[in-house]
């Protein structure tokens, strides 16, 4: 029975929603400012309607069809609707599931795709595509890099392994290295890492970074002549008569760097932009100034221990004042990542003389360096140009290109450049990012993306049932975070290069633990290493404990999170919200498979118009359980897994793609343009620390997308083509609110 | 004493503690004694997520919302924990955060504290920090227990420092001890002579004060909004290490030494389902000795986060407790069409609404336990019990799950029932911000002005 109360709220509610709909009806009646208001810039736009379709593609298509044909909402094309109905039912009503999604442009540049009838040719690109002027304050990972690398080292790096063969006056065409870590790859095309000719040297040599841990390898000469290391005296029977030579990587002790993020905040990201380095969702809050303070006592503790080797000069009588100018052009430089300006000089200077010694004006002007929003934002905003828009000065580019691949501030050579006005040119720029693509130091960064990529972190900090899967402990689950990161820094630089290997690749990075939960025999090490899965049919990311058991329950797998993943994740795709009575994961049957339970929402017509693009392609991955591991069956009952990666272009084709494994579905995902467009935004994303918008960056987008195409979908000459394209050099004058928010 | 550092202030704290030992009048003979006056000395907003058994999908009653007339009602099974104070508290039906995203977990937890759709607001627990809480060394208190865990994205937070930002709440007991009563303080502690060292820390924010104001001076409406809230968090540094002018010590009864029982937790494990209730108390412990001992007047606590995948079965020596079944919190809200006891689910959401009651009953009893002026602290204090939704089934945005505790220094008269009908839960953020003496009379969307009849006359 309800109260009267309760009546009284339901009839108060409906009339309140009334209240605020004829509010909204004759605030659009007198032309106010609820949305209505026209950008001209649209009508004069001559991709308006390209960028309609991409927007069309993006939230419409799923229920009016692909070509407006209508699917579960009617048919748009051909419209009768004027303009200005078409645009007042976009703005306030659409997408159903969260209107208001489409504001700013978007309902102009929808309402132009329609009009035009739903016919878009390619966009003519006409306007320049320039980048916005942001301060991008350091992530977590980033502070913790750029103060290791400012700071005076307290320990040893690890041990660099070097590589030598002297050919005794033989002639040859290549010298490579096969070994543990790159899957013995006899050709230098499959892997093998080739060894360099130096003729003063009269060797044949290579220095290359390697994780700690032990490493059996051979020289291949020719690619066809394998021979052990003549100059390394370790070696191990190689199984077929003959010895392969060992390698062990170490580092020195102590050289683990301390954790000088602890007392940060975690990085914000905004729902649905995936990655650390959201520019606007990130701000400074108390926590992170006392945690910025924190870190900077340590690190002014570490200089003023170490002073004599990060003083430029002597301190000593009366030059302190000399030496502390010295000190400051040096450090700031490092610090701030461009030269101090002079007021700068100046205020930093008195707050050195101020303080009671020598030593504890360092002290302070460090503590004030590493506090200072000039070291905790690294600057995008530029110089004004006679054109009126922003060109990133010669420093701020050294910082985006060192950020982004590296991860931390710019080295010496980046500096050095920076300091000769090198870095305002295309090719400039390349040269840069190619030298800085070489060092180790960008596989961490490109694994760290590629794991937040696939959304697949939360590996590291979910919970999953002790009693199921009492395998699954702390190590495991870093392994599993590992694996993923290596497979991506492979493919990209020791693979094809592909975004199809990330897909299809028939291998991963094991360790025993791993190998032991994938059923991969005969690895015993801790750490992970090169293993080809054999006849197992795992392949790719997909197949990685890291992504399906984060796209899981902590007591059973989820059809339904996975199915998500690669809509979303994958495939840019959105879908609307659940209605809110949606009910939850069916109870767990003892009887029943998961499929089996979950067949209401593919059997219910409501449900199913959604649930048909995340259940039918979720299920092809219920070989897997929660934790990654292959299973045959489910509650002694055999287990159906047969996918469907239905409409995989554009959502609302109607077209089926059935796959029944998960190597058939990576199969198809490595050759759909959807997934490859994907990841180009992303990547998009990623560099600019913002989230894109399909609409207004039609252009940046569609330009990548093609040279992603035509560099056969290299991964590193994408990351090359982004820091090339004009929006990463040119920020726009007008700093605006978002053309369109995201929800 | 015109200006109290953080340290001359906790050793100021740390000695009325010894001085004073606790209770040595009983609490009911102190709550006699004289009826509080003067307003809200503090608020603590305490949210729990996935709302309650309300309402259900096929029309039955709710069992969260009680019934009966102002004051002649009885707790009902879900709000039993809340017996021994059912006179300390204010039971509130009708509210409503409004029509906008109703049915959505995250839509309800941005409007929650904000009143705004989309979180497009200040909340009041900032508003309150700003305002009522200004002369205090920390304006406002965050903590929360795996409020951070699955919750990369800002959206399931519910305090909001400026329009469609959200703060980020302390989730390790560890940490925020640390923060609150100073103890590795980086420039307060170690080096001799603690005059040189606050010295050179007062000089070096001075120096990275400016350089933040030349910047914002360089950049205009570039990253206006970002650089604005940078300075006005180091300001808020600043005063604490410079030391707040005018400002009064702690009230001598009312602080004990800090001590939170933080046994068996570790950095690493604050984010294992079975150390939650200890996470829990330790951050409640922590909020009411911060309160205790004057360092702030607002706090939030965060249980979890909409849509929580926290394992509340894995908690020990509870109802819930069944190390063989994993049930989260957001799985069990979905019980499904009608309070079905026979369903697992239902049963289960059930008794960790109670559980959510039984945390909040025991807040109360720490602030009740301590004496303040003539009664206890909870006479002076306000505590809000809230969460996104009303129903764990439904998702509604009606009719949410208000407790208010306390009787805010004579601003509210408790032990009541008040039924609205329909009335926007901003007119509920606007009276306690009367309540803490603030001149304010609407608060987020649609809000009419104070409720009626929620506070006593004079407010």
């Amino acid at each position: 029975m309800k109260t009267l109360a309760q009546l009284l709220s339901s009839v108060r509610g409906l009339s309140h929603r009334i209240l605020v709909a004829v509010t909204l009806l004759s605030s659009l009646a007198l032309g106010g400012c609820t949305g209505t208001e026209l950008d001209d810039t649209v009508a004069h736009d001559p991709d308006a309607v390209a960028k309609g379709a991409a927007l069309y593609v993006e939230m419409c298509s799923v229920c009016h069809g692909t070509r407006g044909q209508g699917v579960s909402a009617p048919a748009l094309a051909p419209s009768t609707k004027s303009d200005e109905e078409l645009h007042k039912i976009i703005s306030e009503r659409m997408p159903p599931g969260s209107p208001g999604r489409c504001n700013g442009r978007c309902p102009q540049y929808l309402t132009a795709y329609i009009r035009a009838g739903m016919q878009a040719g390619p966009p003519t690109c006409a306007e320049r595509s320039l980048g916005t002027r942001r301060l991008r304050l350091l992530t977590r990972r980033e502070y913790q890099n750029t103060l290791q690398d400012l700071l005076p080292k307290s320990g040893g790096p690890c041990a660099l392994p070097s590589f030598s063969y002297a050919p005794m006056g033989k002639t040859l065409r290549s010298v490579h290295v096969a070994g543990s870590f790159n899957g013995w790859a006899g050709t230098i095309a499959a892997g093998g890492w080739p060894l360099t000719y130096s003729a003063t040297d009269k060797r044949w040599l290579l220095v290359r970074a390697l994780d700690p841990g032990s490493y059996s390898y051979k020289f291949v000469l020719d690619e066809k002549d394998w021979i052990a290391d003549a100059s390394n005296p370790r070696s191990m029977p190689d199984g077929f008569g003959g010895q392969n030579s060992v390698l062990t990587v170490t580092c020195k002790p102590g050289s683990a760097p301390l954790d000088l993020t602890a007392d940060l905040p975690p990085d914000a990201r905004p729902e649905g932009y995936g990655f650390d380095n959201h520019s606007d969702g990130r701000i400074v809050s108390e926590q992170h100034l006392e945690g910025y303070r924190k870190g900077a006592a340590i690190a002014s503790k570490q200089v003023t221990d170490n002073l004599a080797s990060v003083l430029p000069c002597d301190a000593s009588g009366g030059r302190t004042e000399i030496c502390a100018d010295q000190f400051l052009k040096s450090f700031g430089l490092r610090a701030f990542r461009r030269p101090l300006r002079d007021a700068e000089l100046g205020r930093y200077k008195a707050l050195i003389a101020k303080q009671k010694t020598f030593s504890d004006g360092i002290s302070a002007a460090v503590q004030a360096l590493l506090t200072s929003p000039n070291f905790l934002y690294r600057s995008e905003v530029g110089e004004l140009q006679g054109d009126g828009t922003y060109l990133l000065t010669s420093y701020e580019v050294a910082s985006a290109l060192s950020y982004l691949l590296w991860g931390s501030m710019p080295d010496e050579e980046l500096f050095a450049a920076a300091a000769r006005g090198d870095l305002s040119s295309g090719p400039a720029i390349r040269e840069q990012a190619q030298r800085l693509l070489k060092s180790p130091r960008s596989r961490e960064v490109i694994g760290a993306f590629g794991l937040a990529y696939l959304g697949a972190e939360d590996i590291l900090t979910n919970n999953k049932s002790t009693i199921l899967y009492p395998e699954f402990s702390a190590t495991l689950r870093s392994a599993m975070a590992d694996e993923t990161q290596r497979l991506f820094s492979h493919v990209a630089f020791d693979g094809s290069g592909r975004f199809e290997e990330l897909f299809t690749a028939d291998y991963s990075f094991l360790n025993a633990d791993l190998a032991k939960l994938y059923g991969v025999g005969g690895v015993v090490s801790s750490e992970l290493s090169k293993q080809s899965y054999g006849p197992l049919p795992r392949s790719g990311v997909l197949g990685h404990a890291s992504v399906l058991g984060s796209y899981s329950h902590s007591d059973q797998s989820s059809p339904i999170r996975r199915g998500l993943f690669v809509r979303r994740q994958l495939l840019c795709e959105e879908l609307p919200p659940p209605p809110p009575n949606a009910g939850g994961v069916p109870a767990v049957d003892p009887n029943a498979t998961t499929r089996e339970r979950f067949r209401q929402h593919t059997s219910v017509a409501f449900c199913k118009s959604c649930h048909q693009y995340i259940d039918d392609l979720g299920f092809g991955f219920e070989r897997y359980d929660a934790i990654g591991k292959w299973r045959e069956a489910e509650n002694g009952r055999p287990i159906d897994s047969v996918g469907d990666l239905n409409d995989r272009e554009a959502l609302g084709s109607l077209t089926h793609a059935p796959y029944s494994s998960l190597k058939e579905l990576g199969a198809m995902l490595a050759e759909s343009d959807r997934a490859r467009s994907c990841f180009v935004r992303k990547t998009v994303r990623y560099v600019r620390g913002a989230q894109e918008d399909v609409a207004e960056d039609l252009c940046t987008l569609w330009k990548l997308q093609s040279r992603f195409r035509d560099s056969g979908y290299n991964l590193r000459e994408l990351i090359l083509s982004v820091t090339e394209s004009e929006g990463f050099l040119f920020r726009a004058a007008v700093s605006e609110g978002p053309l369109r928010s995201f929800p | 004493m015109s200006a109290f550092s953080r340290r001359s202030l906790l050793r100021a704290a740390a000695a009325s503690a010894l001085a004073i030992p606790l209770g040595g009048l009983s609490v009911s003979m102190r709550s006699a004694l004289a009826a509080p006056s003067g307003g809200a000395r503090r608020v603590i907003f305490f949210y729990f997520p996935d709302g309650v058994a309300g309402p259900a999908a096929d029309g039955s009653a709710s069992l969260w919302h009680l019934m009966g007339a102002e004051r002649g009602f009885s707790l009902n099974e879900q709000l039993q924990s809340l017996g021994t104070f059912k006179d300390d508290c204010v039971f509130l039906n009708g509210l409503s955060s409004g029509p906008t995203d109703s049915g959505s977990h995250p839509g309800g937890a941005k409007k929650i504290l904000t009143a705004v759709d989309g979180g497009n607001g200040e909340s009041i627990d900032q508003y309150l920090a700003r305002t009522a809480g200004a002369g205090t060394l920390f304006r406002h208190v965050y903590l929360g227990a795996m409020a951070n865990h699955n919750n990369a994205s800002g959206d399931k937070h519910v305090s909001y420092p400026s329009a469609g930002t959200s703060a980020t709440p302390e989730d390790s007991p560890m940490k925020a001890f640390e923060r609150l009563f100073g103890k590795t303080n980086p420039s307060g502690g170690g080096g001799g002579g603690g005059g040189t060292q606050d010295d050179l820390a007062t000089s070096v924010i001075d120096t990275t004060m400016k350089d933040l104001e030349e910047l914002r001076g360089q950049l205009g409406s570039v990253e206006k909004k970002k650089l604005e809230l940078h300075v006005e968090a180091l300001r808020e540094v600043e005063r604490r290490v410079k030391g707040i002018p005018g400002m009064m010590p702690p009230p001598k009864a009312t602080c004990s030494e800090p001590r939170i029982d933080t046994s068996g937790l570790a950095e690493t494990t604050l984010y294992d389902p079975g150390n939650f209730p200890k996470i829990l108390r330790a951050q409640l412990d922590l909020m009411v000795q911060a309160m205790a001992c004057g360092l702030t007047k607002v706090g939030v606590v965060q249980a979890s986060h909409h849509t929580s995948e926290l394992i509340m079965s894995r908690f020990p020596a509870t109802e819930m407790y069944d190390p063989k079944f994993d049930m989260r919190s957001h799985q069990a809200s979905h019980y499904g069409p009608s309070h079905d006891r026979s369903k697992r689910e239902f049963r289960d959401y059930f008794a960790q609404r109670r559980w959510w009651v039984q945390q909040f009953a025991y807040l109360i009893d720490q602030l009740k336990q301590r004496p303040e002026g003539d009664g206890t602290m909870l006479d002076y204090s306000l505590v809000v019990l809230c969460s996104e939704i009303s129903d764990g089934n439904t998702h509604s945005h009606d009719n949410l799950p208000f407790v208010v505790a306390g009787r805010g220094g004579g601003a509210l008269s408790t032990g009541r029932l008040l039924q609205y009908g329909y009335r926007r839960h901003g007119d509920l953020l606007v009276s306690i911000a009367r309540a803490m003496k603030q001149d304010l009379w609407r608060f987020g969307d649609a809000s009419s002005g104070p409720l009626p009849g929620f506070l006593s006359a004079g407010f």
